[in-house]
This record gives C-alpha cells, sequence and structure tokens, in this order.
C-alpha cells in the first residue's frame, strides 16, 4: 500500500528522495520503494525518516482504519 | 592509508609471483624434446619370383609420450636395384593410420600431429605394380593418392622395374625427433594472464578508492535484496552442478572441457545474484562510484569479447574436437553484456524516477 503522507511530508519540505535517503543514510530506491508500499521498514529506519521530517510514527506510518 | 598500501603490495606481489611462474614455464618447456627418440636401422628382404612377392620385414615401435609434433626422416638405401617400391606406414596399435611415406626418392622426411601418448608401428609394405602401389595409398590417403599419375606402362615417376625379378635387399635409416605440443604454453599463459589481471584490479582499486569507500555500507532493505540474491543465485548453482555430475557420469559431455564447464558455472551463478542485485537496487552500496562500474563492466566485457575472438580465429576455442577451457570467455562474455545492459536499463529507470 502506497504511502503517501510519506510522501506529502517530504514534499512539503521541498526535499528529494535523493534528498531524505542522504539525511537518513539510506539509498534514494529505498525511500522510492517504502512511498510505494515495496518495501516495510524497519522500526528503526521508521524512527529515523520521522525524526528528519520531524513528525510522528502514527502522523507517517499508521495506516488509516476505513 | 595503511590499508591502501597493503593492497598495492598484494598486488604487485601477484604480478611478479605470475612472472616468475612464466619465465620458470617457458624456459623448461620451450623447444623441449620430452623424448629422445634416436634412429633405427632397418634392413628388409624381399625376391619376386613368377609375378609373385615375398618378403621378410622388419617393423619398429616407437612409444611417443604425449600431443606434440613427430618429425621422421627416411634414408633409403638399396644394395640392388629393387623390383618393388615400399610404402612406410605410421600406425597406432588399433590400426589407424597417422602418416605414410613412400620409398620413391632417397631421403624422405615426414612431420606428423601426435595427439595421444601410444605406441607408434612403423613399418614398410612393397608393391609389384605401379596400380597396387596406387590403391594403397587411396586407401590411406585419397586426397594425394589421386594426384599419383600411373604411365601406361605401368611405370611411376620414372620408376618403372615394378615386378622385376630377383632378390632384393632395402636397407633404411628411420630418424625421429618429437618435440611436446604449445598447448601447454595457452593453458599456462591463461592462469598467468588471470592472475596478472588480478593483481592490476588489485592495485587500481586500492589507488582508485577513497578513505571511507573500503567499508561498503548497505541500507536494510538493501541487505535483504542481497540475501535474496545469494539464495537464488545458490539455488542456480545448486542444479547447475548436480546436472553437470549427472550427465558428466553419463558421458555426455565428451565435447566439453570439464574445467570450462565448471567455471562455466561459477560465472553463471555470479551472473543470477548480480542480475537480481543490480535490478532490485541492492548490489551497489550508499558510496559506490556506479558510472565508474559501468565504465570498468565495458572494459571487461571489451577484453572478453577481445579474447572470445582470438580464441576463435586461433582454433584455441577447440582442441582435439571439443570445446576448451576457453569456452568461458563466451560464457564471460554474455553474462558482462547482460550484467551491461541491466545497468543500463536500470540507470534510465533511476533518472527518470528522479
Amino acid at each position: 500500500m502506497k504511502n503517501l503522507k510519506l510522501k506529502s511530508a517530504r514534499a512539503a519540505l521541498d526535499l528529494s528522495q535523493q534528498d531524505l535517503a542522504d539525511k537518513v543514510g539510506v539509498s534514494r530506491q529505498t525511500i522510492n520503494a517504502i512511498e510505494k508500499g515495496d518495501y516495510n521498514p524497519t522500526i528503526n529506519l521508521c524512527r529515523d525518516i520521522c525524526k528528519v521530517l520531524g513528525k510522528t510514527l502514527d502522523e507517517l506510518f499508521w495506516e488509516e482504519e476505513i | 592509508m595503511k590499508r591502501k598500501i597493503v593492497n598495492i603490495i598484494i598486488g604487485i606481489v601477484m604480478i611478479l609471483v605470475a612472472i616468475a611462474f612464466t619465465l620458470v614455464y617457458v624456459n623448461t618447456n620451450k623447444g623441449k624434446i620430452l623424448k629422445s627418440t634416436g634412429t633405427w636401422y632397418y634392413t628388409d628382404n624381399y625376391s619376386i619370383e613368377n609375378g609373385e612377392l615375398n618378403v621378410s620385414k622388419t617393423n619398429a615401435i616407437i612409444d611417443l609420450p604425449g600431443e606434440g609434433i613427430c618429425k621422421m626422416s627416411v634414408k633409403w638405401d638399396n644394395i640392388t636395384m629393387p623390383g618393388a617400391l615400399p610404402l612406410m606406414t605410421i600406425t597406432k596399435e588399433n590400426g589407424d593410420v597417422v602418416a605414410w611415406i613412400s620409398g620413391d626418392s632417397v631421403n624422405s622426411e615426414l612431420e606428423f600431429k601426435v595427439d595421444e601418448a601410444a605406441n607408434y608401428i612403423v613399418e614398410s609394405n612393397y608393391y609389384i605394380s605401379g596400380d597396387e602401389f596406387k590403391e594403397a595409398i587411396e586407401i590411406i590417403d585419397k586426397e594425394s593418392a589421386s594426384k599419383i599419375i600411373i604411365e601406361e606402362d605401368g611405370s611411376f615417376d620414372g620408376f618403372t622395374d615394378f615386378g622385376k625379378e630377383g632378390e632384393w635387399t632395402t636397407q633404411y635409416e628411420v630418424d625421429v625427433n618429437f618435440s611436446a605440443a604449445g598447448g601447454n604454453f595457452k593453458r599456462a599463459g591463461a592462469i598467468i594472464g588471470f592472475f596478472i589481471g588480478l593483481g592490476i584490479a588489485v592495485i587500481i582499486l586500492a589507488i582508485t578508492k577513497n578513505k571511507g569507500e573500503y567499508k561498503e555500507k548497505y541500507d536494510e532493505r538493501q541487505t535483504l535484496v542481497r540475501g535474496k540474491a545469494f539464495k537464488y543465485a545458490f539455488a542456480v548453482a545448486i542444479v547447475y552442478f548436480s546436472m553437470l555430475g549427472i550427465f558428466a557420469e553419463a558421458d555426455l559431455l565428451q565435447k566439453f572441457s570439464i574445467s570450462g564447464l565448471i567455471i562455466s558455472g561459477i560465472i553463471i551463478s555470479i551472473c543470477v545474484y548480480a542480475s537480481y542485485a543490480i535490478w532490485n537496487d541492492g548490489y551497489f552500496s550508499l558510496s559506490t562510484n556506479k558510472r565508474g562500474l559501468l565504465i570498468s563492466f565495458g572494459f571487461i566485457e571489451i577484453a572478453n569479447i577481445v579474447l572470445m575472438i582470438i580464441s576463435f580465429v586461433s582454433g584455441m576455442i577447440i582442441e582435439n574436437g571439443k570445446f576448451s577451457f576457453f569456452l568461458c570467455n563466451i560464457v564471460s562474455s554474455v553474462v558482462f553484456l547482460v550484467l551491461f545492459i541491466i545497468i543500463l536499463v536500470k540507470s534510465i529507470i533511476d533518472r527518470r524516477e528522479d
């Protein structure tokens, strides 16, 4: 499932995927895979992403109940 | 810095060892006569009476030790003018004629390729008519026999005494020299070239890698991808080598060099690993210079194609009727081409995603 929250949070800070990847310490393709929903990051990576984007885990990674 | 120096030293040592090995190998094997074969003297006695030939002849068995070239020079010394022409054949123990020489000239030389260590029988047969002489050569060598012209009077090449009655003695001296084949040089060259290339690669990598690049960093997703890539490559290797073993046991691989097939299997497994890892963005670490690697792959591919062409043109690709170790060059060329294409396509896709 696509992670649109991550994408919009990144766009709000005017960061490209490469910029976010460099700040977090992963490859651009990993950020791309997370946003596309092709990869479920570990809790440690989720925390690192949240720190860089200034968001909480719930704000970026919790699935909305339909 | 220390690690860089160590790697450079390792590379230099590899090159020096390869060069030293080359010098020792060439000096000990160049033009080496593996067996001192010497000179044989034969005496054959035969008589012709009422058109019938009776022969008391000798033959010799020479033991040639392996692949190589055998040179023989034969000097015929007829005590009296003969009524028959000799045809000397060099035959394997199974009856296959590997070379022949006719006694129509006083001194003859012949050279033939020896493809295996074996006993070779040298003997002369005598013919009292030109037609019989030609028929005997036709059995061994049709092309040469077609060039033999027997005159209307039955003579051949000025020899007119076919069937001349009487008793004859023929003595001949056969001098045999054997030299080892150059095939070992090709294999030694391939191995030496490999170590020299490896040494150069180690030195280049040591010089061009910056501090910090030695520890390659992969993120968690890349580590997972690499794990899967290793798993698939291992599975392919298991299947490949199992089948190789079964086919080899069933004698179905006679047309191939087993060592070439083994190395090809390793190359194929590496291809599977690299292809999966590259396609799923797990091959390049966070610090790898992709463009540099693409250029390196391109150079390696060109080198492999050149080697492949050389092995085809020089005939090294086929040895003794089967694909030689140089089969690996073909496999390697295909693999690096596939990897080059995958990297290129992936680069284009990545650029679009950016």
